[in-house]
C-alpha cells in the first residue's frame, strides 16, 4: 500500500467516525425532543385533568352548552331530512297508486277490497264506491261474499278508489279506500320505510 | 519528509475528530437544554393554572380554553351531520323505488 493509498484509507476512516459521531448525536437530540414533546403532552393532560376536577361542572356546562346544541340542531337537521325523503316516499306511493287505479289489474283490487271489508263486517251491509266502481261492483255481485244481504251504492263522498262498507242500520262503517289503506300505511310503516331507505 | 507528512496528517484528523466530538456533544447539550427549558416552562405554566383554578380565579381563562375546544368538537360534530343529512338526501333511486314498492304491496289487499 502506497503512502498516498494510506492517508487517503486513514482520512476515509476518519470522515466516517465522524459521521457516525454527529449522526448518533443528532439522533440523541431527536430522541430527547420526542421524549419531551410526550412529556409535555403528559403535563398539559394532567393539568387539564386536574382543572377539569376543580372546574369540572363550568366546564362541563360550557361543553354541553356549545356541543349540545350543535348535537341538538344536527339531530333536527337530520331529522327534517329523513322526514321530507319519506315523505317524498309516500308522495310517490300515491301517484303509483292512482296509476293502479287507472291501470288493468284495478278492477280486480276493487273486487278484493269490496270482499275483505264485506267479511270483516260480517252481516248485511251497503258498499259504497265512487259512481263507475259502483257500476262494477254490481256486474261482480255473485264474486262478492255470500251469507249476507250487500247492497251497491254510489257515494256521496269523492272516494277515488275502494270503497267504504257500513252495516244496515249505519253503526259500522269500514273505510277500506286506497287513501285510508295509505294513510294508514303511512303510520304503521314509517320505520320499515325508513330503513328500506336506509335513513334510520 | 514523508513521517512527518503522516504526523502532520494525523494530527489534523485527531482535531477533526475531537471538534466532531464537541459537535456532537453541543449537538446533545442544545437538545437537552432546549428540553429543560421547554418542560421547565411548561410546569410552570401548568402550575400557574392550578393555582388559579384552585383559587377560582381568572376564570374566563379556563372557560375561553373550554369554548375553544368545545367549538372545536361542535364544529366536527356539525360536519358529521351534515354529510348524514346530505347522504339522506342523496338516498338512490334504487331505494326510493324499493321502498315505493313496499308500501304499494302493503297497501293493496293480499
Amino acid at each position: 500500500m502506497s503512502n498516498e493509498q494510506m492517508e487517503n484509507k486513514l482520512i476515509d476512516k476518519t470522515i466516517e467516525q465522524r459521521n457516525k459521531m454527529l449522526e448518533k448525536a443528532n439522533s440523541e437530540a431527536a430522541t430527547i425532543e420526542s421524549r419531551t414533546k410526550a412529556e409535555l403532552k403528559r403535563i398539559k393532560d394532567q393539568t387539564n385533568q386536574a382543572i377539569e376536577n376543580i372546574l369540572g361542572g363550568e366546564i362541563r356546562a360550557v361543553h354541553d352548552r356549545i356541543v349540545g346544541g350543535a348535537q341538538l340542531q344536527g339531530r333536527k337537521l337530520v331529522m327534517e331530512a329523513r322526514t321530507e325523503i319519506i315523505s317524498n316516499v309516500f308522495e310517490e306511493a300515491q301517484e303509483d297508486l292512482m296509476k293502479v287505479i287507472e291501470g288493468p289489474k284495478y278492477k280486480e283490487v276493487l273486487v278484493k277490497l269490496a270482499s275483505e271489508s264485506i267479511t270483516k263486517l260480517d252481516e248485511d251491509c251497503i258498499v259504497y264506491a265512487n259512481k263507475e266502481d259502483a257500476k262494477y261492483l254490481k256486474s261482480e255481485m255473485e264474486n262478492l261474499p255470500i251469507g249476507h244481504k250487500v247492497k251497491i251504492e254510489e257515494s256521496k263522498e269523492d272516494i277515488l278508489g275502494g270503497v267504504t262498507v257500513v252495516n244496515m242500520d249505519g253503526t259500522k262503517t269500514i273505510y277500506n279506500t286506497l287513501e285510508r289503506r295509505l294513510k294508514a300505511a303511512r303510520g304503521r310503516l314509517i320505520s320499515e320505510v325508513a330503513e328500506k331507505l336506509g335513513v334510520i | 519528509m514523508e513521517m512527518k507528512n503522516i504526523l502532520g496528517l494525523s494530527e489534523r484528523l485527531t482535531a477533526l475528530i475531537e471538534k466532531a466530538e464537541s459537535e456532537a456533544q453541543e449537538i446533545v447539550s442544545k437538545a437537552q437544554r432546549r428540553s429543560e427549558t421547554s418542560l421547565a416552562e411548561a410546569r410552570k405554566e401548568a402550575d400557574r393554572r392550578r393555582l388559579l383554578a384552585q383559587r377560582r380565579t381568572g376564570l374566563e381563562e379556563f372557560l375561553a380554553e373550554s369554548e375553544a375546544e368545545a367549538e372545536k368538537e361542535a364544529k366536527k360534530v356539525t360536519k358529521d351531520y351534515t354529510k348524514r343529512v346530505e347522504e339522506i338526501k342523496n338516498t338512490s333511486e334504487a331505494k326510493i323505488k324499493e321502498a315505493v314498492e313496499y308500501i304499494i304491496q302493503e297497501v293493496l289487499p293480499k
